[in-house]
């Protein structure tokens, strides 16, 4: 057997990357050609073409921006292209992504010897579908053979797990990046680890800090008579230059008492400025509180959710650059009073992590070597690594024929360090085993595996070995954020909820709405795959499409007809889907795209026109009824459009990243408003009902007949009932049943007619066929100057025909042909 | 004047096909027993001796041209030749005189059931009916048959069960004929006799095949059939004399005579069917009550039909309102038990969730479960004991907000067709009407009068604007006449002096 | 048995009956038996392919054991699995179903009904 075993973890992160490597004992980080565990996230192609990636590249960061290209891991998942002016070539966010992941997997052969073609990437916990399927093609680019993807809080804590002792209790995984905040509650209970929930923001993290303190020297600067302004392109190289100085200087801090901020150089309007002023700790705290505070405020608001009170958590795992700020562990751990995981290093952890993951899921870097069959061979499943004490070890007979004396019959594990033998088991008739072995804690346990032939005698197995690593045993990963299909009803058929754990497969019957003749070219039938938590499908968001189209059907298709809709999820959250279709045996699986939509700044420009009318609306008549809950949500909503409104300023500018930004913030903003609405259309419902009620009264008593005013009085009782049990569906129904006695009833008057019909012209702008409606309306008022009560009935009724009452549920609903 | 002269002409044709169709049986006896190479060279023979003797034939086959379908079903259609059939339909002009169209492609159709599948015939075929423009019962009637040749069972009795629905006034004879032949057939095929009594002997549907198989059905059940009395032994033999497929239905005339004739009185009902033994046995778990009723909850489960949509025999013959109502009974005895458990269990799990929430939860499961037992066991609303057992109301609740929402939905989809003016083939409208129809019927049978005047205002609204939307837009008149006729049927039976107003004369209104 | 839909059936597919554990297991208990049967799974043994459940035998599948496993580590699913759980599964699985006296009245089904019309039985 060859040596200790090889497990790589990669932390591919927004700015930094780093890897790791696990034995089966202990962790070590790899080192690259600067001698840094640290690799920033950062490309650049020069105008030759040639590739430099992390410090090397970064240096150019702020003097040959169009060419070195950072924060690429936002973009993963969209169709953005990333050019890089010199060289004039576009690349796609996953192939950057893969300059990192080769450069790392370099690292490691230079470091270990072994190229690997295993590992173990960690993503963000709220990646979605087409965000991780971008990161496993850039582990395939990178050249990696396989790789799983591990959620970033789960290595973080399983690496704070293996190094500190004692375990047990809610823990707060606080990572706070480059660029994103992410905050996960987990819990381990007897060795196992497990994901409870998570938050964050995609737009907090130590940037934030930067920009406080640029903003803090150029306030300095102005002191000296020089005025800089961030916005005015024109001092955009200087404010990238003093960016850049106020993040040494930061980090600096995270040491030192103070620190101070070197720019020189600087053209500001026509003149030269050498910026040097000092930062002390006291005043960097300040200028950073705020943003640490709203990053508090979505840990409070994750615990809520979960029901963790106060005090109620044992321990807080801090990871990312900031959080090696004293003054970040202090406020964390104050504000959320629970003591900080010590002597953890925020900035490996993640690496650190995935790389013991990488053992737990059987991950082996070395790329397999085939080696001589030297016995029965024989099929082995075991976890690779085990909080148990006493797991079970399957196996079974590969071949079960042969020669009798070269097949067992028995087998026995024993461990190598000689103190504990299984009793010697014989084969069952599939020519398998079960037994449990016994391991000693957190030691990587080798158990010899031997076998004994029908006659007693000794018969060589194959593996003759197996080991397993007695530690923390991780649930399967958990799914991020609910999936399911849009349906025509613009509801959702949830297939997975939020949580459940990965992978998974699922199967519902669903009916098509249209038939689709076969050949049409056309025709399609779309079955959108929404991901989110809204029950309304438009709400959530769209990650990609199966479609049946007429042009491969190979008969035509009912409306109506069943297509049995399989959705799966690999351990990454890779996603495919295959649609059945029974009645013609026919298989779709091709889904039609796995991307984040686009955001163009002039789509979402008119989506927040749109909104703010909507809001107007909604607030004017939030204010007539006093509705102080849905005017505090609309002023919510009114400071999110704010927000939304500059990020698309920023997105005309080519800040593509802003751009989903806005976008993801309106989809929550349409949330927030529909909330609003159907507060709204309770009140205005029960009016109705009471309005009918009295309306309907009087008509009944003078006009109805005997059974129609008996049913008047159930129906009034129903009505009464729903009102009371705030149900709106049932409210409509009886509504309808209420009108339609009083209007039997009223049918019954003289005049009856003659009102409808005024009722119904006034309405004629509406018509769907508005001079047809129109002519109807003229014919109407001849039949009522005639006094021809039954023409007048005959064009009422046909107008109404024409006055629409369409919601457009299909067309929200992602288009979807299925329901 | 010339009217007149028509009328008399139709009567006369009437009058020759039925004794065209007696002809026709005995010529059928013959070319039935022979080769189908036969079959098609005394189809050509014909052909030819029909263009020999020139026109004045063709009137002379237009008066006596009831024949002509016959013929060809037992000749070229028999033989499988689909594209022959096809065409050689044209001739029967007496039997398709509404829906030339249709004719030929019934004709197709049935070819095609006569020969080993073809796929590139059926999608000849399906070409064909999708670029037939005038529509009618024909082209319904050959989709159904299509998707029957394709084995696609389930579809065909769908669509076919549709040519009911078809306005008969518009809808040929032959058509509702061939439909209701392969109905019986499939229904005999499964078993299921009492639908083969019931439509073998439908007047205007019948033929002789049914008519044998009704019979015999109805001899050896000891069952009444609509409008006949229980066939003698002469009868039954005849019948089988006229019937095609002799050799193989002989083992049924012979079961069916040695069973005693039955006058005007069913037999007693057999005995039922051994009931499945219970998986887990109540009594076991008398001790505990929360066992015991999820040990009954399981016994009625484990009954539920296997695919959906099937009628649920078993279930059904079993789970009474009485039934139920025990069902029901135990639930509510094993709550207090279920909430004391509970609550030491969320002591002990530590558990956010606080025991009357995971209850209220779990109840309302349970809920949904009976509300889906008692609808595949076509449990009335009405037999909930709903004053006394809080478990019982949910699940009424549940049943009845189920039933609801089904036809709501349903009402809802064709009007925004309607408004969207989304057109589907003929076939599909038939289907997709006759599936809400069924919806709203379930509905009205399980929810009664309070469901069915609940449901009628929406209904009313949507059926009529979609009635009228194929009626005036899409001159589908065999499809909506049928329409306005329930519509005014149901505006009848809840009162609706308005509706029926309207429908009276909507039904009143021809093309 | 054949569910179309993977529709989650509380007694049927409860997390306890598919893991072979009942309602008073601990923590531990639900790892060991989870893994357990996931290899058994992976290498097709037959002893692990079916479960008892109070609704008959039924398929057990690597998704249906993880999914369980998931269900009770949540301690607030675990809640209302335990409550479905409260009924044991029977312990052997149930003599094949009576002879099949359920033949109902009249003639037994007619299978040659389509050839009688010179038809392909469809
Ligand atoms: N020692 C330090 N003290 C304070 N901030 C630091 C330190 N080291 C790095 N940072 C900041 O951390 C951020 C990068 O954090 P990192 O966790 O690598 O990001 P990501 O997870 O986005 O890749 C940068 O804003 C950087 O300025
Ligand atoms: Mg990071």
């Amino acid at each position: 057997m060859t040596s200790a075993p090889l497990y790589v973890g990669i932390d591919l992160g927004t700015t930094n990357s780093t890897a790791a490597v696990f034995d089966g004992e202990k962790v070590a980080l790899v080192r690259n050609a600067q001698g840094s565990p640290i690799t920033p996230s950062v490309v650049r192609i020069d105008a030759r073409g040639n590739v430099s990636v992390g410090a090397r590249a970064r240096r150019f960061l702020d003097s040959d921006a169009d060419n070195t290209r950072s924060e690429f891991k936002r973009l993963m998942g969209t169709a953005q292209a990333i050019r890089f002016a010199a060289a004039g070539v576009e690349r796609r966010p996953e192939e950057l992504a893969a300059e990192v992941l080769r450069s790392l997997r370099a690292d490691v052969r230079d470091q270990i010897g072994v190229l690997p073609a295993r590992a173990v990437i960690s993503v963000p916990a709220l990646f979605e579908l087409p965000q991780t399927s971008a990161t496993s093609e850039a582990a395939r680019l990178a050249g990696f053979e396989r790789v799983e993807l591990l959620q970033e809080p789960i290595a973080s804590a399983l690496a704070a797990g293996w190094t500190v002792e004692d375990q047990g209790g809610a823990w707060l995984v606080y990572d706070l990046g480059g660029g994103t905040f992410d905050v996960s509650l987990l819990e381990t209970r007897d060795g196992l680890l497990r994901v409870v929930g998570h938050d964050g923001d995609n737009f907090l993290g130590g940037r934030d800090f930067d920009w406080a303190i640029v903003d803090w020297a150029i306030a300095q600067a102005a002191r000296d008579g020089v005025v800089i302004t961030r916005a005015d392109p024109a001092h955009a190289a200087a404010v990238r230059k003093i960016k850049l100085a106020a993040e040494e200087a930061k980090i600096e801090l995270s040491r030192a008492e103070s620190a101070s901020i070197t720019a020189p150089g600087l053209t500001v309007g026509g003149t030269d400025y050498d910026l040097d002023v000092t930062l002390d700790r006291e005043t960097l705290e300040r200028l950073c509180a705020p943003a640490i505070d709203r990053s508090i405020a979505v840990c409070r608001r994750l615990l809520q959710a979960h029901g963790v009170a106060e005090g109620g958590l044992t321990r807080v795992v801090l990871v990312g650059g900031p959080s090696v700020m004293p003054v970040v562990r202090r406020l964390v751990s104050e504000q959320l009073s629970v003591p900080p995981a010590e002597g953890l290093d925020p900035m490996t952890l993640v690496a650190q992590g995935a790389a013991i993951f990488a053992a737990t899921a059987g991950l082996e870097a070395r790329p397999a070597a085939i080696e001589p069959v030297r016995g029965a061979k024989v099929w082995l499943q075991y976890p690779a690594m085990s909080s148990d004490l006493t797991p079970h070890v399957v196996g079974r007979l590969v071949e079960r024929t042969g020669p009798v004396n070269s097949v067992p019959t028995e087998v026995q594990l024993g461990r190598s360090d000689g103190l504990w033998d299984s009793p010697w088991t014989p084969l069952d008739e599939e020519g398998a085993f079960v037994l449990p072995v016994s391991l000693v804690p957190r030691k990587p346990n080798v158990f010899r595996l031997a076998g004994k032939n029908i006659q007693g005698n000794a018969v060589a197995l194959d593996p003759p070995t197996l080991t397993i690593v007695q530690g923390l045993t991780i649930s399967d990963p958990p799914l991020s954020r609910t999936i399911g299909v849009a349906l025509a009803s613009n509801d959702v058929r949830v297939y997975f909820e939020r949580g459940a754990p990965l992978p998974a497969r699922r199967t519902f019957t669903l009916h098509t709405v249209d038939s689709v003749a076969r050949g049409a070219e056309k025709a399609v039938i779309k079955i959108p795959i929404v991901q989110g938590e809204y029950e309304q499908a438009h709400l959530c968001r769209l990650v990609g499409a199966l479609e049946i189209g007429g042009k491969e059907l190979k008969q035509t298709l009912a409306s109506g007809a069943e297509v049995e809709l399989t959705i799966e999820l690999d351990r990454g959250g890779r996603m495919s889907a295959r649609a059945l279709i029974p009645a013609i045996g026919q298989v779709f699986e091709s889904v039609a795209h796995l991307l984040v939509p686009e955001a163009d700044p002039e789509v979402l420009e008119s989506t927040v026109t749109a909104t703010r009318g909507r809001l107007g609306e909604l607030r004017t008549d939030a204010f007539r009824r006093q509705a102080r809950d849905s005017i505090e949500r609309l002023t919510q909503v009114e400071s999110a459009l704010d927000d939304v409104g500059r990020d698309i300023a920023a997105a005309r500018g080519g800040d593509a990243d802003a751009a989903q930004k806005a976008r993801r913030a309106l989809i929550e903003v349409d949330a927030l408003i529909e909330g609003v609405e159907l507060d709204r259309r309770w009140p205005e419902l029960d009016r109705e009902a009471r309005e009918a009620l009295i309306w309907t009264t009087g008509w009944v008593q003078d006009y109805g007949q005997p059974h129609e005013q008996t049913l008047y009085q159930e129906t009034a009782k129903a009505v009464e009932k729903a009102r009371q049990g705030r149900d709106p569906l049932e409210l409509q129904r009886q509504l309808r049943l209420l009108r339609r006695l009083g209007s039997s009833a009223y049918g019954r008057h003289p005049e009856a007619w003659k009102h409808r019909f005024e009722d119904a012209a006034a309405d004629v702008g509406n018509a769907t066929d508005v001079a047809r409606a129109q002519a109807l309306v003229k014919e109407g008022r001849e039949a009522l100057a005639k006094g021809d009560n039954e023409a007048l009935r005959r064009v009422t009724q046909k107008l109404w025909q024409l006055l629409p009452s369409a919601p457009e549920d299909r067309r929200k609903g992602h288009e979807s042909g299925v329901r | 004047m010339s009217s007149r002269i028509d009328a008399a002409l139709v009567l006369a044709r009437r009058a020759l096909s039925k004794v065209a169709a007696l002809v026709a049986a005995a010529f059928a006896v013959r070319v039935l027993a022979v080769e189908p190479t036969y079959a098609v060279a005394s189809a050509l023979a014909y052909l030819i001796l029909l263009v020999a003797l020139g026109g004045w034939l063709v009137a002379l086959l237009d008066l006596i041209g009831g024949i002509v379908w016959p013929v060809l079903r037992r000749t070229v259609i028999a033989a499988g030749l689909v594209r022959a059939s096809y065409w050689l339909s044209l001739l029967a002009r007496a039997s398709w005189e509404r829906d030339r169209e249709g004719g030929k492609l019934v004709a197709a159709a049935l070819a095609l059931l006569h020969r080993p599948h073809d796929a590139a015939l059926a999608t000849w075929l399906e070409g064909k009916i999708h670029a037939n423009a005038k529509t009618g019962l024909g082209g319904i009637v050959a989709t159904g048959l299509l998707a029957a040749s394709r084995g696609d069972s389930d579809g065909a009795r769908d669509i076919l069960a549709g040519a009911d629905a078809f306005d008969p006034d518009f809808a040929p004879a032959a058509a509702r004929r061939a439909a209701n032949d392969w109905l019986v057939a499939d229904a005999a095929s499964r078993g299921d006799w009492i639908t083969v009594i019931r439509r073998g002997v439908l007047p205007g549907q019948a033929t002789a095949y049914t008519r044998f198989l009704a019979r015999a059905a109805a001899r050896i059940r000891g069952e009444a059939l609509p409008g006949e009395p229980n066939p003698t032994d002469f009868g039954l033999w005849i019948s089988w004399l006229l019937a095609p497929g002799r050799k193989v239905m002989r083992p049924l005339l012979v079961e069916a005579r040695a069973a005693p004739r039955v006058l005007h009185q069913r037999k007693p009902p057999p005995p039922q069917p051994a009931m499945t033994v219970p998986l887990v046995d109540p009594a076991a778990h008398a001790d505990d009550p929360v066992a015991h009723a999820q040990a009954l909850h399981a016994t009625w489960l484990a009954l539920r039909p296997k695919t959906p949509g099937q009628a649920g025999t078993e279930l059904e013959q079993r789970l009474s309102a009485t039934r139920m109502q025990e069902l029901c009974r135990a639930w509510e005895e094993a709550w207090p038990h279920a909430e004391r458990r509970m609550r030491q269990r969320v002591a002990v799990l530590t558990t956010q969730t606080r025991a009357e929430e995971a209850l209220a939860g779990i109840r309302r499961a349970v809920a949904r479960e009976l509300a889906e037992l008692a609808r595949a066991a076509r449990l009335p609303l009405a037999t909930f004991e709903v004053e006394v057992l809080p478990t019982a109301a949910l699940a009424a609740e549940e049943l009845r907000a189920e039933l609801l929402t089904g036809v709501e939905t349903g009402s809802e989809e064709l009007r925004a067709r309607t408004a969207a003016d989304r057109r589907l083939p003929p076939a599909e409208e038939s289907r997709a009407w006759n599936q809400f129809r069924r919806r709203y019927e379930e509905a009205v049978l399980l929810g009664g009068m309070p469901l069915r005047y609940l449901l009628f205002p929406q209904v009313h609204r949507d059926v009529c604007g979609y009635a009228v939307w194929l009626w005036n837009d899409r001159k589908e008149y065999g499809l909506s006449g049928p329409m306005f006729r329930w519509l005014l049927a149901e505006a009848e039976a809840v009162g609706d002096v308005e509706a029926i107003e309207l429908q009276r004369k909507n039904v009143g209104a021809k093309r | 048995m054949s569910q179309k839909s993977d529709e989650f059936e509380p007694l049927g597919d409860n997390p306890f009956h598919v893991l072979g554990l009942r309602p008073d297991c601990t923590r531990v208990d639900v790892e060991r038996e989870g893994q357990k049967l996931l290899g058994m799974l992976g290498l097709k043994l037959k002893s692990a392919a079916t479960y008892m459940s109070p609704l008959g035998p039924r398929a057990r599948t690597e998704d249906k054991v993880r999914a369980a496993m998931a269900a009770l580590r949540d301690h607030e699913k675990r809640l209302g699995h335990e409550f479905w759980a409260s009924l044991p599964p029977p312990a052997t699985p149930p003599k094949p179903p009576p002879a099949p006296e359920t033949r109902g009245p009249g003639p037994a089904p007619l299978a040659e009904a389509f050839a009688a019309l010179g038809w392909r039985r469809s």
